[in-house]
Formats: C-alpha cells, sequence, structure tokens
C-alpha cells in the first residue's frame, strides 16, 4: 500500500517480538517466577445469588504450607466513584467488591478469599477448608427478565439514573440513556416505508488464549513489584494504589507479552488479591487462572436486547431511525451501553435519530471492554433491519448504504460533526472488489453490512534515546496487542530517516516512563505513535543543537534530513554532514546523552469504517452453516504496516463470524454457567473458516502527521450482521437471535416448514 | 520400589528423578524443565498451545502424564534450533508471514507445524485445516498461519537427532504420590488388573488426563496398559479388521481410510491429530461415555470385543456391552484386549454421520452410523446406531424393524424416521436440544436415503 510518500511507513518489515515468539522464548504472564514464590488461589461462590453470612477461614490458616489467606476484610471499603477503565468506566465501590465479595456474592464463580500456599495443590486444598455460610436468593440471568417489576433486586442502593423523576425503589437498571437528533416522530410521518425488527444477543468471551496471570512482591518498606499479563499495566497501578491504599509511586508494574486481550485485560480481577497475599506472607504471590475461571470470572462482552425501527423513502433515503437497547452489565452497573447507542447510527446520515439505552445488571460476571465494546451488537440490529429494508426495496444493500453514507459534515447523534472520513470509499471499494463483482457460487447467499468504531486518543507518554553507537530506542508504555512495536519503530525511522533496524521499540514498565492510558480504543499507534513522534522530533531538536554547536553555528541553521543533520543552506557555511553515530560519539563534548520526551493528551483520533462481504450456506438438515468466502474492507487511514492492519481485520472478523455463529455463555436454571472451557464455547478453528481478504482503504486522518486511525476495533462490528443477512437470503427466513447455531437455525428452518405426515 | 522415569528431551536424555508419575507433561516441563516455552492455555485438550511432540507425533502436552512418557522422545519449541543456531524453518516462516500476533499459541502451532512438515503430507487446504485443527489462535484468523504451513510443508529440515543409547522398554513401575505401573505383556496387566481393580486403567489418557489436568485429581495408582504387545495388533483380513484396543486413532487411520472409508472420515473429526496421536479405540470403548464417538460405528457394524482377566478370555458382542451411563460389561479384573470389526460388504449400505457445532474437534450433536444390508432394494437387515441420543450409544430397534423386509423408498424413510422418536428420548443440554438432536438423526436417515439414490452429493460437501 505504500503510496512512496515514505520510505518506512507502508512497508512489510519483520516485527521486533517476531523472533522470541516462535521460539517460546517471549515471556507470558504465567512464565515469570521468583524464588521462594508462593501460588495463590481463589475460592468462588457456586451460588448465582446469595448473601453471605459468615467465612471462617481458620482450617485453611492451620494447614501447612498455608502462608496467607484474605477475604474483604482485607481490602479496604472504597467510595461511591466512577474511574475510567479502558474503554468502559467502573464504580471503585463495585470493583472491590468485584475482586472480593462482601455482603453478597452476585455471581456464579464470585471470588470470596483466597490463599497462598507453597504448593498449588495445598493452595487447592485450603480453599476447600474455608467454611462459608450462605443463604441463597434468587437469581436473574436474562436482562429482559430482569428489567420486569418483581425481578430479584441484585443491589438495593440502585436507583436508575437518567430518568426524571428519579425512582423511589431500587431495580436491576442502573441507567437509561437517550440522545436524539431531529425528531424521530415526525421523520416517520414523511416515511413511505417502514420497517421494525428485533433482536437478541448473548453474552461471549473475548477468547484470549492466555489466561490472566500475576506475580506480585511486596516488601517489607512497602514498595511493591507487580508483573502482570494487561493491557494497561498503568491501570494495574492505579487500581492496585486505590484498592489497597498505597502510594501509587511505590507500586512498579511490568507487563508481559499479553497473549491476547481485545479489551477483556483492561481490569484487574487477581493483581490486588496476589499483592495482599504478599504483603501478609513476605513473600512473592503468583496466581494464574485456570480457563474455567476465566470463562465464570473475568468479563465477558453483553448479550442484550436491541429493536430497531427504520422509516425510508422509496428511493432509500431514510428519513428516520429509532435504536432502543438493554445490554447485561453483569453484577454490578457499567455496560458499554455509550458506545453501544452512538455507534448505533454512526454510519449514516439521517435527519431524525432516537436512541434509548438501558445499562441492566443481572447475576453474571460483570462485563469487561470487548473489541468495539457494545458496537457490534447495536450494528447487529441496525445492519440487519437495514438488510430488510434492502429486501423490500429490491435495492442492492451497498447502493443503499451509499444513499444513507456519512460524510465529512455528517452530524452524529451523539454530539461531533464528522471531519474527513472514508465511509463512501469503502463502500465503493466494496462494490468494485472482485469478490463483489462475482455472483456468490450455486446453492451460497451473500450477506453485507458496515460498521463504525470512534478511535480513541487519550494520555501516552514517549522517550527516544540516541545510544553510543548512534542506535536508537524508542521507549513507550503501551502492552503490544497488535503490532503496535512495529508501527512505532516505522514512524520513528521514518521521522528520523534511519534504518528501521536502528530503531528498537521498547515498552518499558510504570517506572521508567510517563502515564500511558490503556491499549484499547484502537489508540496506540494513532496516541502513543504521535507521542513517539514528538519524541523523535525532540531528540531531531536536540541533533540539531549538537550539530550546530559541532560547527559553531546557530540552530535555527541546521536542518536534519534523511537522517543527517546538514547545513540550512550555502550561506550557513560548508560542513559534511553529521549522522547520528557521528552526533552520538561526540555527545559528551557537545552536551551530553541525546534523547527526547514527548507527553500529550491526542485529540482528532479519526473514525474508522468498514463493510463486510460473506458468501456462505446452511445446511438445512442439520443447520450447519459453511463460510465459502468473505471480505472486509475498511478505511485505515494510513496503513503503517499493511501485514499488521491485514491481521487486525481479518482477525476482528473471525471473532465477530464466532460471535455470529457458535460462540455464547449458557446458563442453566441455577445461574450457573454450563459452557466455561473451550470445549463447549466453540471459538473457530482454521476449518471453519475461508482465506479473509482484507480490502485496505487508506483515507489519511487529518489530525496525525502520517494520517493513522485506529484499525483494531471496526473489524468486529460488521460480521454478526453480515452472516445475519446472508443466512436470511439463504434460507428466506430473517434470524433475530444469536448465535446462529446450529440448533436454531434447525429449529427456525424447521417452524417454516409445511408439515408432511409420515405417511 | 520405584524406579526413574527417563525420556530423551531436545535431543538429550532425562532423568525425572524424584517426579511423580502422574505429573503432567506440561506441568513438568513448564515447572521442573523450566522450558516455559510450551503453554497452558486451557488445560483440557482443546486449545493446543500446550502442542509438543511425542515421536514425532503432536500431543498436548496438558493431557500427558510423565508416566506415560517414559522411553519416548520428546521435542518442545526450544528444541528447534538448528545445529547452526538457526530457527526451524516453520519457525521463520510463521514469523515472515504474521502468523504471530500475540504469539501465545505460536509455540503449539510451531509444533503442529513441524509435525505436518515432517510427516511429508501434500499441502492442501484440507490437510492443512486438519493440521491445525487442534490449535486455537484467536488473534489472526488463520490466514497468515495456513499459508506459513503450506510454505514449509513438506519440510525437509531434520530434528535434533535422539541419543545413541536407546532407553530400555522393561516393565516398570513408577512412583510418587501416584503408583504408575507400565506392564509388558498381557499377563502382567491381567495380575495387575486383578490386584487393583480400583487403579485408573490409563491408555492414551485423552479422556483421564483432563481429570489430572483440569481437574487436579492425583489418582493413587495407574495401570498403563500401551506396552502390552497383545493390545496393539492391528490385522486387516478380507471381511474384517481385527484391531488392539490400545490402537491409537492415528496408527488405525490409514487401515480405515483403505477398507471402511466413512468411519476414516468419522476419526478424522473425532478430534485433532493431537488427541489422534494418543487416544485410542480401546479408551474409547471404555469410558462409555454416551457421546464416544467410535461406539456407535462399532454397534452398527456389530463388533465382537475381546476382553481377558486372570479368569479366563471372554468374547462380548458390542450390543451386549453397554449397560448403562458410563457403564459397560467389563468386569472390575477385566480389559478389552482387543476389537473384531467385520467390514461392510459391497452389497451393504453404509455410511457415518458426525453433526457438531464446529466441523472439527467438536463433541457431537449426534453420531449417526447405518449399515443396511440389501437384497434386490429391499432391506434385508438395518442396524442404525447413534451416539447422543441416549445415555448409552445406542440402537434404534423401531427404526430397525421398519426398515427390514421394507422396500428401500423415500416412504420407509420417513416410516423409520417416525419411529426414531419411539427409540429414544435423547439428551437435552447446552450442546444441543433433545428436538434438535431427534430431527437431525431423522434428516440424516433422509439423507442416507438421498445419498444411496445418487441425489445428495452435493449435500455432503457440508
Amino acid at each position: 500500500m505504500s503510496t512512496g510518500k515514505y520510505k518506512w511507513i507502508g512497508t512489510r518489515v519483520d516485527r521486533p517480538d517476531g523472533a522470541d515468539k516462535v521460539t517460546g522464548r517471549a515471556r507470558f504472564g504465567a512464565d515469570f517466577n521468583m524464588p521462594g514464590q508462593l501460588i495463590g488461589r481463589v475460592l468462588r461462590s457456586p451460588h448465582a445469588h446469595a448473601i453471605i453470612k459468615s467465612v471462617d477461614t481458620s482450617a485453611a490458616e492451620k494447614l501447612p504450607g498455608v502462608k496467607a489467606v484474605v477475604t474483604a476484610k482485607d481490602l479496604p471499603e472504597q467510595p461511591n466513584v466512577i474511574v475510567p477503565a479502558g474503554e468502559m468506566q467502573v464504580n471503585l465501590r463495585d470493583i472491590t467488591r468485584n475482586i472480593l465479595a462482601r455482603e453478597k456474592v452476585l455471581f456464579e464463580g464470585h471470588p470470596i478469599a483466597a490463599v497462598a500456599a507453597t504448593t498449588d495443590a495445598i493452595a487447592k486444598q485450603a480453599v476447600e477448608l474455608i467454611k462459608v455460610e450462605y443463604e441463597v436468593l434468587p437469581h436473574v440471568i436474562d436482562v429482559t427478565e430482569a428489567m420486569k417489576p418483581g425481578a430479584p433486586v441484585l443491589h438495593d442502593h440502585l436507583i436508575t439514573e437518567g430518568v426524571k423523576p428519579a425512582p423511589t425503589k431500587a431495580s436491576n437498571i442502573a441507567k437509561r440513556m437517550d440522545n436524539t437528533k431531529g425528531d424521530f416522530e415526525a421523520g416517520l410521518k414523511q416515511a413511505e416505508i417502514v420497517v421494525e425488527r428485533e433482536y437478541t444477543t448473548q453474552a461471549v468471551h473475548q477468547g484470549y488464549i492466555e489466561p490472566h496471570a500475576t506475580l506480585a512482591s511486596a516488601a517489607e518498606d512497602g514498595q511493591v513489584q507487580l508483573w502482570s499479563t494487561t493491557q494497561g499495566h498503568f491501570q494495574v497501578r492505579g487500581f492496585v494504589s486505590r484498592l489497597l491504599g498505597i502510594e501509587t509511586s511505590q507500586i512498579r508494574v511490568t507487563p508481559s507479552e499479553i497473549g491476547g486481550g481485545f479489551g477483556g485485560k483492561t481490569v484487574v480481577y487477581l493483581e490486588p488479591i496476589a499483592v495482599r497475599l504478599s504483603q501478609k506472607s513476605g513473600k512473592p504471590v503468583k496466581m494464574v487462572m485456570t480457563r474455567e475461571e476465566v470463562f465464570r470470572a473475568s468479563g465477558p462482552a453483553p448479550g442484550g436486547t436491541v429493536r430497531v425501527k427504520l422509516g425510508a423513502k422509496k428511493d432509500g433515503t431514510i428519513v428516520a431511525a429509532e435504536c432502543e437497547i438493554a445490554l447485561q452489565a453483569g453484577a454490578f452497573p457499567g455496560s458499554p451501553l455509550g458506545p453501544a447507542c452512538w455507534t448505533s447510527f454512526a454510519c449514516y446520515d439521517i435527519p431524525n435519530i432516537k436512541v434509548v439505552g438501558f445499562d441492566v445488571v443481572s447475576n453474571r460476571p460483570k462485563v469487561a471492554a470487548y473489541r468495539a465494546p457494545g458496537a457490534p451488537i447495536s450494528a447487529w440490529g441496525v445492519e440487519s433491519t437495514l438488510d430488510v429494508l434492502a429486501l423490500e426495496l429490491g435495492m442492492d444493500p451497498i447502493d443503499l448504504r451509499l444513499k444513507n453514507a456519512a460524510k465529512k459534515g455528517t452530524k452524529t447523534s451523539y454530539g461531533p460533526t464528522f471531519d474527513t472520513i472514508g465511509f463512501v470509499e469503502t463502500l465503493e471499494a466494496v462494490k468494485k472488489s472482485a469478490h463483489y463483482k462475482t455472483p456468490p457460487k450455486p446453492g451460497y447467499a451473500r450477506g453485507v453490512a458496515a460498521g463504525f468504531w470512534f478511535n480513541v486518543g487519550a494520555d501516552s507518554s514517549a522517550a527516544s534515546h540516541v545510544a553510543e553507537d548512534g542506535t536508537v530506542t524508542v521507549i513507550s508504555g503501551n502492552p503490544d496487542i497488535g503490532g503496535s512495536r512495529a508501527s512505532l519503530a516505522l514512524m520513528a525511522a521514518e521521522e528520523l530517516g534511519v534504518d528501521y533496524s536502528k530503531v528498537r521499540p521498547i515498552i518499558a514498565d510504570t517506572s521508567s516512563i510517563g502515564f500511558n492510558f490503556v491499549t484499547g480504543g484502537s489508540r496506540v499507534t494513532f496516541a502513543t505513535g504521535l507521542a513517539v513522534v514528538n519524541s523523535v522530533r525532540d531528540m531531531i531538536r536536540e541533533l540539531k543543537v549538537r550539530a550546530a554547536k559541532t560547527w559553531g553555528v546557530d540552530p535555527d541553521a541546521v536542518i536534519w534530513e534523511d537522517g543527517v543533520a546538514k547545513p540550512a543552506g550555502s550561506n550557513v557555511g560548508e560542513f559534511e554532514p553529521l549522522t547520528l553515530s557521528q552526533l552520538a560519539a561526540t555527545a559528551g563534548k557537545t552536551g551530553g546523552p541525546i534523547n527526547g520526551h514527548a507527553q500529550l493528551n491526542a485529540q482528532g483520533a479519526g473514525p474508522g469504517f468498514g463493510v463486510h462481504v460473506v458468501d456462505l450456506k446452511v445446511d438445512r438438515d442439520t443447520g450447519c452453516v459453511h463460510i465459502d468466502r468473505y471480505t472486509a474492507a475498511q478505511d485505515v487511514g494510513t496503513a503503517i504496516h499493511p501485514s499488521y492492519v491485514e491481521g487486525q481485520i481479518q482477525g476482528g472478523a473471525v471473532q465477530g463470524i464466532g460471535w455470529a455463529l457458535n460462540e455464547e455463555y449458557i446458563y442453566n436454571a441455577k445461574g450457573r454457567l454450563d459452557n466455561a472451557g473451550f470445549l463447549d464455547y466453540r471459538m473457530p478453528v482454521a476449518s471453519d473458516l475461508p482465506m479473509i481478504d482484507a480490502l485496505v482503504v487508506e483515507v489519511p486522518n487529518p489530525h496525525h502527521p502520517y494520517g493513522v486511525r485506529g484499525v483494531g476495533e471496526v473489524p468486529i462490528v460488521p460480521p454478526l450482521a453480515a452472516v445475519g443477512n446472508a443466512v436470511a437470503r439463504s434460507i428466506n427466513i430473517r434470524m433475530t437471535d444469536l448465535p446462529l447455531s446450529p440448533p436454531r437455525l434447525s429449529a427456525a428452518i424447521d417452524a417454516a416448514t409445511p408439515k408432511m405426515a409420515a405417511e | 520400589m520405584g524406579e526413574p522415569i527417563e525420556i530423551v528431551l531436545n535431543g538429550a536424555r532425562r532423568r525425572l528423578d524424584g517426579v511423580s508419575p502422574a505429573m503432567t507433561l506440561l506441568d513438568w516441563l513448564r515447572g521442573p524443565a523450566r522450558l516455559t516455552g510450551t503453554k497452558e492455555g486451557c488445560a483440557e485438550g482443546d486449545c493446543g498451545a500446550c502442542t509438543v511432540l511425542v515421536d514425532r507425533l503432536p500431543v498436548n502436552a496438558c493431557l500427558a502424564v510423565v508416566g506415560q512418557m517414559h522411553g519416548r522422545v520428546i521435542h518442545t519449541v526450544e528444541g528447534l534450533r538448528g545445529a547452526d543456531g538457526a530457527p526451524h524453518p516453520v519457525q521463520r516462516a510463521l514469523a515472515e508471514s504474521d502468523g504471530t500476533q500475540c504469539g501465545f499459541c505460536t509455540p503449539g502451532i510451531v509444533m503442529s507445524a513441524v509435525a505436518f512438515g515432517c510427516g511429508g503430507e501434500e499441502p492442501t487446504p484440507e490437510t492443512i485445516h486438519d493440521a491445525l485443527a487442534g490449535n486455537l489462535c484467536r488473534c489472526t484468523g488463520y490466514r497468515p498461519i495456513v499459508e506459513a504451513v503450506a510454505r514449509c510443508a513438506r519440510s525437509p529440515e531434520p530434528l535434533p537427532p535422539a541419543p545413541a543409547v536407546p532407553i530400555d522398554h522393561e516393565a516398570r513401575t513408577f512412583d510418587g504420590p501416584t503408583i504408575l505401573h507400565a506392564p509388558r505383556a498381557l499377563a502382567e496387566l491381567l495380575r495387575l488388573r486383578a490386584e487393583h481393580p480400583d487403579a485408573w486403567l490409563l491408555a492414551g489418557g485423552t479422556d483421564l488426563g483432563v481429570r489430572v489436568s483440569h481437574d487436579r485429581e492425583v489418582p493413587g495408582r495407574v495401570i498403563h496398559v500401551v506396552g502390552v504387545p497383545e493390545l496393539n495388533g492391528l490385522a486387516a483380513h478380507p471381511d474384517r479388521i481385527e484391531i488392539g484396543a490400545a490402537t491409537t486413532y492415528q496408527r488405525l487411520l490409514p487401515i480405515l481410510t483403505n477398507h471402511v472409508p466413512p468411519f476414516a472420515e468419522m476419526i478424522r473429526r473425532l478430534g485433532s491429530r493431537q488427541i489422534r496421536s494418543m487416544g485410542t479405540i480401546g479408551g474409547n470403548l471404555g469410558t462409555a461415555s454416551p457421546i464416544g464417538d467410535t461406539s456407535p460405528v462399532l454397534l452398527a457394524l456389530g463388533a465382537t470385543l475381546h476382553l481377558a482377566s486372570i479368569r479366563g478370555r471372554r468374547a462380548v458382542a458390542i450390543d451386549d456391552f453397554f449397560l448403562g451411563y458410563r457403564e459397560t460389561a467389563l468386569a472390575p479384573d477385566e480389559v478389552i484386549v482387543s476389537i473384531d470389526m467385520r467390514l461392510p460388504s459391497a452389497d451393504e449400505i453404509f455410511h457415518v454421520d458426525k453433526v457438531s457445532k464446529r466441523r472439527d474437534q467438536d463433541i457431537s450433536a449426534v453420531l449417526g452410523a447405518y449399515k443396511l444390508g440389501m437384497v434386490d432394494g429391499i432391506v434385508r437387515e438395518a442396524r442404525l446406531a447413534y451416539g447422543g441420543m441416549a445415555a448409552i450409544p445406542a440402537r434404534a430397534p423401531h427404526a430397525e424393524a421398519t426398515l427390514a423386509g421394507a422396500p428401500w423408498t423415500e416412504a420407509t424413510v420417513e416410516r423409520a424416521v417416525a419411529a426414531l422418536a419411539r427409540d429414544f428420548e435423547p439428551l437435552d443440554d447446552w450442546r444441543a436440544s433433545a428436538e434438535y438432536r431427534l430431527m437431525v438423526a431423522g434428516n440424516l436417515l433422509r439423507r442416507l436415503y438421498l445419498r444411496s439414490a445418487g441425489v445428495a452429493a452435493e449435500l455432503d460437501a457440508l
């Protein structure tokens, strides 16, 4: 995709972490060990909802080999204060209860106590010795059920926010959110055709292959060291500091390589417990979740209900759009309701929009972010309903979207007006693609859907150092979950005009670089990239000062070009250009080490749009779906490293395909999760998929020096509806409930088939 | 007195002193051996992050216990470096194709790809998908991995050689907290079984290994049967195949491919290569799971099981083997020695269907196996057997009776489909509803008819 404009940007260089990862040398969360470490294990609730009447840890404490036991009593009470957690928000009062239950257990798997022992076997035995007396309460799992009057109420203090006048009674509805543009009711009156459908989705898990893991070492002087697999080690530091009352700078968190996060590793579960166990025992404590614990007690993405109503003219112009969304927050308030509401119609320029959302608690694990949190759920509703409209109007689904596409200047329902965006370009790229121009194979049907994600900026810090030999280290503070190290190094090499191989990107711990917001929101290549560019520019400014000193000229008379310092013009004097290594060699004489620094709150993240096309068929006898071809197009701004951009698009599309077809949390009547393992939580394997084609569209973001837009989240937004729309066109049944698993598709096909007598 | 376990690890002999034979290979590698390149993602053989090579075959290290590994040649991701210090071509290809993103699944994928390369297979989408069916990747969408594996198929790169001194294969007893017996003769196995009827009878460990790895059970005593020659026979006769109970799916597959292709196709989907390297047909029968995939096939084929104990030997028809949920006709002192499987003849219709959410590496919602003896378009004898439809793998007597003696027509099939509802009250769980299982079983019977009438070929593509 390189336009020739750049030397390094747009090239497919080797990733700096590649060799370590293919040889097994890369160290992930569970690969850290310390001499004398203890193993920590957690006691979890078997009940979905119960009052904790008592917790007796005495037998566990007496077991030889047990060095510490903690319960909620070991964590200070927290104020009712909301703080950011990645792209979502959490309440400190709630999060301490999510980490260790206090008055009640609110979901199966809710932690109650933890032990640290000399071996895993002893820790397991000790956990079994803890006696908990429960008063089991009625539970509620489903969102619709949880919203009904008379449903078991999880929190006696929970009064619905966003409703005037405020309700007087506690309920499970934590919040109501409204956002509107124009006048929906008036707009609907102009419509010549109105379509309306209701949809549901089930909770799904991010499915990172690496379970949560941490190693904590608390010293006698109060200093704490933590190694953790996380998308945000600064957030780990912040949470541990707040939840345990330790001064922030006393905590040093080093991120491991991260074995997938997708939003799920932006919050803390084990870290505060491990630190407290280490403080109590005086020894390092390692904790690793089992896969079952990951499913039962980390934060999945919510399921929910979506109702969509669209009013349009016969030419396809949409004049009014309504969306009502209710999302599972899990045991505590805080689903990704805002993004679900705001993204719902963001792809389209519609004059009259009404969006209403509800954040609903139920007896499930507290949800966490998952790639474009909330957006796939509203897109499932909106993009499916658009397909209904396209079919009723007899319009090509791309043309319908082009007719209504948001462009520069379109005002969104949630406030901002778009600057330069590439939705139209992406739709047109799909229309011109070989895939779209070729009809599906006989027996196959085609589905199309679009998706949007804001992308974010936020806080980043970066530093650049010139080493003694003139090579460069670029230091940032965001765990690399999608190839960001390579992208940052490419931008640094481009700025400096030096070979990519001379730039080594490093992810520093919390004590070695300034604050960085989490790796999330598709922000790192954009925001931290901006910080890296600025730090390199700061270093170049210093390099020019050193060259000026060497030459005895004014720093303004020096320019930096193609990796060397040059005189700005012939009037400055005749000087041979100075390379990085030459300037590094004389640095001691010209002012000492040559470094650059930058810190910023990045503004102007460029929104991203994607359009996906899928060809599939449904086996009417078994309900199994076979995908023959899949193309995912997306405006990425500028593809800094095209292979990683394609990798993000392909990976996101496949997670969306899993969400569409088979992935779901299945609860039984007791409120317990039946499929807490990869055996029964069915993520796609290679044979479930065709070779996904990524179609990269580049409409540069005007607010970034290299035009970067976030890439990683958009591709999970369209697949749910793209698959659903293809299924609808394949079997002539509009499926409204995810996942489109074989049993569900079979039942729908059977219900729609006229019955023949057996004789 | 226990003896030391010895293995060959990455080209060097290793003695595992003071290690319990029931420790998983994964725990040993990541713990005492300090080889953390091999990862734990699920501890139950689903994700493949722990894939290592055992005698050049891919194996889930989480499901194998070290007592099973005595005398075997093991390679991990750390052991692939060539003599010149360069990475293995598979490692290079994965890095260059961007087949690694987060990198956590990568060591397992590397090992699966190395096994595929060493196996010398033709790289087609089907063979590559099969080679990767036991490896989950959540980042890449698999495309760059599939491309990398294709690039280094038929890789000539040798693995580090095994040392010159072979490890002996005498009968052994290993102990730690667990005592593991590894007999080398049937008589010894039967004596041990009679003495220890409560011991775990361990074959491949793809089922019992989950109890060790995932459930963290510590068995008191284990009898590991795979070293007994009588349990390892494999012989094809013109009309039947004799299969030793400890025959792995991997060993069985070529012979089934030649003689009973529908059975072979099902075995390919029963589990990943990692599972097929270790899992055995006798183990699958012995656990008597209602969703064990080989049982219905053997029921349809009317197999005979040869059992033995110190009291003597006996043959049991498979129809009489499954008594109740996870309950069989095996006496406490008895073991399965071999399975005698009659091959379908040319005038018999034989087919196997496996229906699951995912094509590969998934538990069956319905496993249907059918054998119909045909004479002039009349069904002479019908054997229809199912997994997932009852508490035990079971035949469908009413449907079979409907078919027997009737012309093989659409109307007959519809009557048999209706009769299935009288034969079964299927399992109703998170994997599939009872209605779904029954509906699919009926649809598959209809499809069997259409297929035999030559009109369902296009349906088989799924």
